[in-house]
């Protein structure tokens, strides 16, 4: 592994199987995630974007490896490293009871604060509980650390004792996030953490994140809704199309001066508060996403892609590096 | 500027929720003798109290123009539109008093059987969920078809060529092959446009769209808020009420804006002098805690504090637990919505001093 890296991803497939017939025999697989290799640097944001069913949820459910052990028949290929005090570990290899010793290294927000939350713990119990399977601190330990966690995102040790349905949506998401940081984790993978949340909510959240990533050195693996929020916190951004990356870039290249045209129509369908760009270039792509049960032959964006040639059917572009660090699967642009 | 289409004045929606502690002291505070004579004579209504989703709202919208109502989850903008066609669940809601205007009729006054004839061929709606609000054992064209069939007397030949020619506008291929299929064949994206192929088949004057991009992908939104305008263009008279929480789909397709907070109008302005030059605090706010494109990493300006409770609105200015301007006038007395320039009102009392 790279030094620099925390986390190296090489060629991860996930494939889901799909049953049908009369004694629901596996008829088909849906490639979820299709042959992609990604590394999260030490400290970095790495924000996944691209529209719904193109794999970006699934690759943070593989990353955290709870895919293979909720859902069998689901087959995930590929080698995930992560860098440990202990070492350097391909947590695809590992067992389900080895995978819960490296847990506490790697945590997850989620999106819905409402759902995510048990509603018959206390929020004091909601944040201990990975403490008792992660370390060995005794009582007294685990509630100072409960109490310390909740001042740090931004609420009182005395509300420990209350219940989730007495906080509102951004508060709860506060004790999301504090339940994420229980163990001291290296990596924190956020999937649409401040996509159920008010605007004026929304920002809050994505401070604290901000401030609290600087603070406990958190490598971000971002999974955004609103793309607007991903340029904003993102210091690389990866695009990505029915399963595969489109584009992989520093966040301000890709988003201000994306190269392949899928990330181009995307990003420029992003609405912008401000009334004087209301005629600005939009590129509306025709059509939806195709089912990815069937994807096209050779590159998948080909049919909605506005400049497809009929070359496009026959190879699968792989990315290629346009400008230092901007990689764009499609050899008919540039930066 | 055109016609006013809708009229809205003084419209209040509560919903009585149970409250058996509040309510003791409930009989101190109503100074409104309509909600009193509300409670004298309504028996349901014993042990609740007032939520106040909506309350003293008054607005126009022109024939022509795409009027926003944005605001935050319990701001009143989604009561204040299912007010206008009186889709409000009774019990526990009800329009406590007000006028809607609907062409010079009011449509609060109007028999429940009456107010049918303006739904669909007057007034049309599309919600948010476009998962949901269509039947999911219906096949698609008989949907259409049951809209039409409802509203106007003709053949059921003519208004399968009519459905057809509906979801051709918007965009779906081979409409006679997808006449036949159920919701669940089609996509997100797909049904929505379905759902505007129905509140557009009967040409509506006013089309309210609650949410209608909220469940679905940027590239999806595009499309589909670039199908409403161009439907609108093509009829001149018509009017779109857009309610959304989406700060960048309002900059792009309202002329108008409704900012609306704890169940009260703070701001109307055109949408130009709105994102330039916001006047309260609240939409300044708003305005700030955007992630701002030129300044990336940079900390973002979020409003402090949480929305209250609908039960627990301050007394006063509805704003003034979380405003940084706030004075002490902002807690003893309710600022007046003014116009301080032309076609722009504010309710906040830093501006009164200019009127």
């Amino acid at each position: 592994m790279n030094p620099e890296n925390i986390l190296e991803i090489k060629d991860l497939k996930v494939k889901f199987p799909v049953s049908g017939g009369l004694f629901l025999r596996k008829v088909a697989e849906v490639k979820a995630v299709d042959g992609v290799s990604f590394e999260l640097r030490k400290g970095e944001t790495l924000g996944l974007v691209g529209e719904s069913g193109c794999g970006k949820s699934t690759i943070g459910k593989a990353v955290i490896n709870i895919l293979k052990f909720s859902s069998h028949d689901v087959e995930i290929e590929g080698e995930i490293w992560m860098r440990t005090d202990a070492g350097e570990i391909d947590l695809n290899k590992l067992s389900r009871s080895e995978m819960r010793k490296h847990r506490g290294n790697i945590q997850m927000i989620f999106q819905d604060p409402y759902s995510s939350l048990n509603a018959r713990m206390s929020v004091g119990q909601i944040i201990e509980e990975p403490l008792l399977y992660h370390t060995n601190m005794n009582k007294k330990e685990r509630e100072d650390r409960v109490a310390w966690l909740l001042e740090k995102v931004g609420l009182q040790a005395e509300q420990s004792k209350r219940y989730p349905h007495e906080f509102s949506g951004g508060q709860r998401q506060r004790i999301g996030i504090a339940r994420a940081l229980s163990t001291n984790p290296k990596i924190i993978i956020a999937d649409e953490p401040v996509s159920a949340l008010d605007v004026s909510i929304q920002a809050q959240v994505i401070n604290l994140l901000q401030n609290l990533q600087e603070e406990f050195d958190l490598s971000l693996l971002f999974i955004p809704h609103d793309l607007s929020v991903v340029e904003h916190i993102s210091s690389r951004i990866v695009v990505m199309y029915l399963g595969k990356f489109c584009e992989v870039g520093e966040g301000y290249r890709v988003y201000h001066h994306p190269i392949h045209p899928y990330s181009k129509a995307l990003l420029s369908a992003v609405p912008v508060p401000n009334p004087k760009l209301k005629n600005k270039e939009r590129i509306i792509l025709k059509g939806d996403v195709p089912s990815p049960m069937n994807k096209p032959s050779g590159c998948v964006f080909r049919t909605r892609c506005p400049i497809a040639k009929p070359e496009c059917a026959d190879f699968i572009p792989p990315l290629e590096e346009k400008e230092p660090d901007h990689y764009a699967a499609c050899p008919y642009v540039s930066a | 500027m055109h016609k006013k289409l809708v009229e809205i004045k003084n419209l209040k929606t509560y919903f009585f929720v149970e409250d058996t502690e509040k309510q003791k002291s409930l009989h101190l505070e109503i100074s409104d003798p309509v909600l009193m004579e509300l409670y004298k004579t309504d028996k349901y209504l014993k042990n609740k109290v007032p939520a106040k989703a909506v309350d003293d709202v008054s607005f126009d919208i022109y024939e022509g123009e795409v009027l926003g109502i944005v605001g935050e989850s319990g701001s009143g903008k989604s009561v204040t539109a299912y007010s206008i066609t009186r889709l409000i669940p009774d019990p526990p809601g009800k329009i406590v008093s007000g006028e809607v205007f609907f062409k010079g009729k009011d449509l609060l006054k109007i028999s429940f059987e009456e107010m049918k004839k303006y739904r669909g061929n007057e007034i049309s709606m599309i919600f948010q969920e476009p998962m949901t609000s269509l039947n999911p054992v219906m096949k698609i064209g008989d949907q259409i078809l049951e809209a039409i069939l409802n509203h106007e007397e003709i053949s059921k030949e003519e208004a399968e060529k009519k459905a057809i020619e509906m979801l051709t506008l918007v965009g779906i291929s081979s409409p006679e092959k997808r006449m036949k299929d159920y919701p669940h064949q089609f996509s997100g994206g797909m049904r929505q446009r379905v759902m505007i192929a129905m509140a557009l088949a009967l040409h509506p004057s006013l089309l309210i769209a609650d949410e209608p991009t909220t469940a679905l992908d940027v590239t999806i939104q595009a499309q589909i808020l670039e199908l409403m305008l161009r439907l609108k263009r093509e009829r001149e008279e018509s009017a779109i009420l857009l309610i959304t929480h989406n700060l960048g789909v309002v900059a792009e397709t309202c002329d108008r804006v409704i900012v609306m907070y704890g169940g009260k109008i703070q701001e109307i302005s055109e949408v130009d002098p709105l994102f330039e030059k916001p006047l309260h605090p609240y939409t300044v706010g708003l305005l700030s805690s955007l992630p701002n494109p030129d300044l990336p990493m940079e900390e973002l300006k979020a409003i402090p504090g949480n929305i209250p409770h609908i039960l627990e609105l301050p007394k006063a200015c509805k704003f003034n637990t979380r405003c940084t301007k706030a004075f002490d006038k902002c807690f003893e007395v309710e600022p007046e919505l003014l116009e301080v320039e032309k076609n722009r009102f504010v309710r906040c009392h830093l501006y009164e001093s200019e009127k």
